[in-house]
């Protein structure tokens, strides 16, 4: 695990010693650059595998090929062998080494053949050209800027800031998705000339001429009549444990980021099976009893006997949220991103790699909107639809208040589009609030289109024919990477601690992805093969246990201990000069907040972030290491 | 001898079972009196015209359950009508009525297996009793008849006969079929019904972007069609290789002959379902590709040992490794010699080891000693 950056087209050694500056956090232990002609490369390392030997950047036998690399590719030792066998001869006993002799083996094409969570910069010396590539579900990030003929890239949106060649403009087509989404969907960042590389692609950049193509995607398959519940559960079971052990593979200690859901619960079940005794973590909150979910972690620890570690957040969340959004990196206004950047930093004083629950919503049908939208598009195909949509429009339907709940209804029983219901369920601003803000008067203006043009885009590259498949599709395409993954990253990043996410090994991914969606969605539960699966491991009443978001207090801290910090920062004239929103409607929900209003929580906290954002990243070069 | 022969899967309808049973049936009418109990299919009424034996169809419905009912029927009118000395039971879920027929009239059965039906979770019972109760089982390969000896069959009762190429005659029609095609490159051909995940046409498209990096001109041709082909179609376009892979679709013999023809080597890395009991039986295509003097690759699991020698007639593969399936793929590309010397080798076997004659007579040494017990000869 580490933090990679790098400049085609120069070798700079200022520029690339202060891009890497900037991710220290993400590799304390060690540093490595390369500048040569043409190419700067730096690897920050924190080092898990191969503690002494593997210090990047690493060569292949006759110094032509060079890569940094972040991540971790959990079948390297069968590539090592494989290429040995081919007459390469390996230097280091880490797994960094084996993607350049992949290249000279393969060339780009040796991605296909890694197992794990990567991204990496080859330079081909000979032939002057680089080639970047990040794993298939969007696992470790990576960032691109095209200046001057040049390529700037790094594992952080900041590490390419710091470089220099990127103005810092807002793509306001950004912002608007922003605010739709909470998180900026790639290939997109906020910042207009910086790019992710999309999950699944390979960059090759030669002679200043930069060309992206995709290598992997998760393809749904539907309609085998032949798999039964038995069956799958059977070969889902050897997978997930395959995968975890993969998983454990490591020269340092390693604990789990128990939450007592039941994703991080297998996992840490899993694990104990295997023979080791982890350690387990666990965040509550101080003030916050109902949101706790201490006593859930609690009973799963005692179950498996594991050294179980718990922390209680205190009343400091106004003093570390600017660290956090400077640690997230890009503008991800999700609240669970806090007790997560809490839990990294106390697990981070007894292990330096955790395993984590993340992807098992994604991979197994754990939202409850799947069924909810699938159950809505079977009662339009009944010609339902439209009593329903009568009956919302009755005097009685026009009295219900504009709570979630009812603005939730109404989004099933409307006759838009699958893709922009999908929106509307998981927006936590509604078209006309948006509107609102940017344009300061009702129903003015275009409604900002981007989101609802992206979703649909992704409904017909999947042209999956069940609403269940074209759900999960779309998750897989933006909301794991853009803020699931994008989240836990950073947040474990922030503490230097390697965060690892077994439901996300590719294997396990195809698999599910090919059992018929009835096996994983049905009758109001979710994630039924899992439960299925773990039910002679886990106890009953974790099984039991329904879908619910991370919890965590948003309405008592906007309401008490970020009060201050929000109203200062979203009234302050740096705020109200940059022109993106209308000051009276941002005044008129702070005070419907203040009012009590619930509804306008997540709105606020999702410009609370950006603003916190926009002054560390927009208007000042950002500060190197925190 | 009077044989009775019952069966669900019979031509006209495409597949290595239908090959099987009808060359059978075919090599048998020569020295025996045969008639074929089967069911009805489009265009079956010019095939049967052709044989030289009596067809029976039962009427199909789309109620699989049914048909084997109607089938059943049938059986016993052919019985009551033509009193067989033998019956030939071409699949166990004919088992339970041979068994019944066994015990009350006395007609010996001798069952053939050939390998999901008999593994698969939901006919484990069924399968058991039908196979314990036969006076011999003919199987097509070793993995075959492991799987018979553990539903607690007496080894000495059941034989390994392997079958031969289904598709042999090259026609007038199969070189107009070899004009039409229109890829270039090295080929690398599967051919199968598109129904099966185990067949491994996954792993082979998840191969290709490797192949590809050694040989850059390699290009797969999938023949056939089910439902798994939107799948396989969308797999070859997310791995980036849709414009190196055909979907040819459904063919008919003499595009597949000429497909056999035009390739470079033929590939099907099959691997074993780990929890449905779906495997390869033997691979009839293997023998097809070999007798065309195409090396076979073939994924080492199920019966696929048997149909090609590793190292002979092509090479085995794990299937579930795509750097593995890649590299002996490129090898063969890589290296022709080694490819001509493997296919000639597989020619030869198809021809003289494997030939249908040959699977004939020892099946006819297995009947004549079912009739007689004491005759019979562990092949």
């Amino acid at each position: 695990m580490c933090g990679i950056a790098g400049i085609a087209g120069m070798g700079d050694a200022k520029a690339i010693r202060r891009m890497a500056d900037t991710i220290v956090h993400r590799g304390p232990d060690g540093e490595g650059y390369f500048v040569g002609a043409g190419i700067s490369l730096a690897a920050r390392r924190l080092s898990i595998i191969d503690l002494p030997g593997s210090d990047q950047p690493i060569w292949n036998e006759d110094r032509t090929v060079v890569t940094v690399f972040n991540g971790e590719i959990y079948n390297y030792r069968e590539l090592r062998a494989m290429l040995e066998t081919k007459g390469h001869v390996l230097r280091t006993a880490g797994d960094t080494e084996v993607l350049v002799h992949l290249y000279e083996e393969y060339g780009e094409a040796g991605v296909h053949l890694l197992r794990g969570m990567f991204a990496y910069a080859i330079w081909d010396a000979r032939r002057r050209r680089l080639v970047l590539a990040r794993d298939r579900l969007g696992i470790k990030p990576l960032y691109y800027a095209e200046s001057h003929g040049r390529l700037v890239f790094a594992s952080e949106l900041k590490a390419i800031l710091a470089a220099g060649d990127v103005r810092r403009d807002v793509d306001e087509e950004a912002l608007d998705l922003y605010l739709t989404l909470q998180y900026v969907p790639g290939p997109r960042t906020m910042v207009r000339g910086i790019r992710k590389l999309l999950p699944g692609h390979l960059l090759v950049w030669h002679a200043g001429e930069t060309r992206v193509t995709r290598y992997w995607d998760v393809v749904l398959l539907e309609g085998d009549r032949n798999v039964t519940e038995e069956s799958a559960a059977e070969e889902f079971q050897s997978l997930l444990e395959e995968t975890t052990r993969l998983h454990r593979i490591s020269d340092v200690p390693i604990g789990v980021l128990l939450s007592g859901g039941i994703d991080s619960s297998t996992v840490t079940g899993l694990l104990a099976r295997g023979g080791d005794r982890p350690k387990t973590f666990t965040v509550g909150f101080q003030a916050a009893e109902d949101v706790n979910e201490i006593e859930e972690a609690r009973l799963v620890a005692g179950h498996f006997n594991t050294d179980h570690h718990e922390m209680l957040m205190g009343s400091s969340v106004a003093d570390v949220l600017p660290r956090i959004v400077w640690f997230q990196d890009e503008p991800v206004a999700d609240p669970a991103a806090i007790p997560t950047y809490f839990i990294c930093q106390f697990a981070s004083k007894s292990v330096k790699v955790v395993l984590t629950g993340e992807g098992g919503d994604e991979i197994l049908g754990g939202y409850p909107r799947y069924w909810w939208l699938d159950m809505s598009e079977r009662v339009h195909a009944y010609r339902l639809g439209r009593w329903a949509e009568a009956g919302m429009r009755t005097a009685l339907a026009a009295r219900l208040p504009e709570t979630r709940v009812v603005h939730r209804l109404r989004t099933l029983v409307g006759t838009a589009p699958l893709g922009d219901r999908h929106l509307e369920w998981v927006s936590n601003m509604d078209g006309r609030l948006q509107r609102e803000l940017r344009n300061g008067a009702v129903a003015t203006g275009d409604t900002p289109r981007g989101a609802s043009v992206l979703i649909d885009d992704l409904l017909h590259r999947g042209a999956l024919e069940s609403t269940v498949a074209s759900l999960m599709y779309i998750d897989f395409k933006t909301w794991l990477p853009d803020n699931i993954l994008m989240k836990i990253d950073r947040m474990s990043m922030a503490a230097s601690v390697e965060a690892r996410v077994p439901f996300l090994d590719h294997r396990l991914v195809e698999f599910v992805a090919t059992l018929p969606h009835r096996l994983k969605v049905r009758n109001f539960g979710t994630k039924r093969l899992l439960r299925h699966t773990m039910k002679p491991i886990l106890p009953a009443q974790t099984l039991r246990r329904r879908k619910t978001a991370f919890r965590v207090p948003l309405d008592s801290w906007l309401a008490g201990e970020l009060r201050d910090l929000l109203t200062d920062t979203l009234t302050s004239a740096r705020a109200r000069t940059r022109g993106f929103f209308h000051p009276r409607v941002v005044d008129r929900l702070l005070t419907e907040q203040r009012g009590g209003g619930r509804e306008s929580t997540r709105p606020l906290f999702n410009l609370l972030w950006l603003e916190l954002w926009l002054r560390q990243f927009a208007d000042a070069p950002p500060p190197a290491h925190h | 001898m009077r044989l009775l022969l019952l069966t669900i899967d019979f031509p006209p309808a495409a597949g290595g079972v239908q090959q099987q049973v009808s060359k059978l049936a075919d090599g048998l009418a020569s020295a025996h009196e045969i008639s074929v109990v089967t069911r009805r299919q489009a265009g079956n009424r010019a095939w049967d015209a052709g044989c030289r034996y009596h067809i029976r169809r039962a009427l199909a419905t789309p109620s699989a359950r049914v048909n084997l009912v109607l089938m059943a029927l049938c059986a016993l009118a052919e019985i009551a009508y033509r009193p067989p000395d033998l019956i030939i039971c071409g699949h166990v879920l004919f088992g339970p009525l041979c068994r019944l027929i066994r015990a009350v009239l006395r007609i010996p059965y001798v069952a053939m297996a050939y390998v999901y039906e008999i593994r698969a979770p939901r006919m484990r019972r069924i399968a058991g009793w039908a196979l314990r109760g036969a006076d011999a089982v003919v199987t097509n390969s070793e993995f075959t008849r492991q799987a018979v000896l553990a539903h607690g069959v007496v080894p000495e009762r059941v034989v390994v006969i392997l079958p031969g190429p289904g598709l042999t005659v090259a026609t007038k029609n199969q070189l107009a079929a070899e004009r039409r095609i229109e890829v270039d490159g090295k080929i690398l051909l599967s051919v199968s019904r598109l129904v099966d995940r185990y067949k491994g046409h996954d792993m082979v498209l998840r191969a290709l972007p490797l192949i590809r990096a050694k040989v850059p001109e390699a290009h797969y041709v999938i023949v056939g069609h089910g439902w798994l082909k939107p799948y396989l179609e969308r797999l070859a376009s997310s791995l980036g290789v849709h414009n190196a892979v055909t979907f040819v679709g459904e063919a008919d013999d003499d595009e597949v002959l000429a497909w056999y023809e035009r390739c470079d080597l033929f590939i099907m890395a099959s691997r074993e379902s780990a929890a449905s009991g779906g495997a390869e039986g033997y691979g009839i295509v293997f023998i097809e590709a070999n007798l065309h003097g195409k090396p076979a690759i073939g994924g080492r699991s199920g019966g696929i040992p048997d149909a090609v020698l590793d190292g002979v007639t092509g090479l085995l593969v794990n299937p579930l490794d795509v750097g593995e399936i890649a590299d002996a793929v490129v090898r063969l590309m890589n290296d022709p010699a080694l490819a001509s010397r493997l296919g000639a080798a597989g020619r030869r076997r198809a021809l003289v080891d494997l030939s249908w004659p040959k699977y004939v007579e020892r099946f006819d040494e297995v009947l004549r000693a079912a009739i007689c017990p004491s005759s019979l000869t562990r092949a």
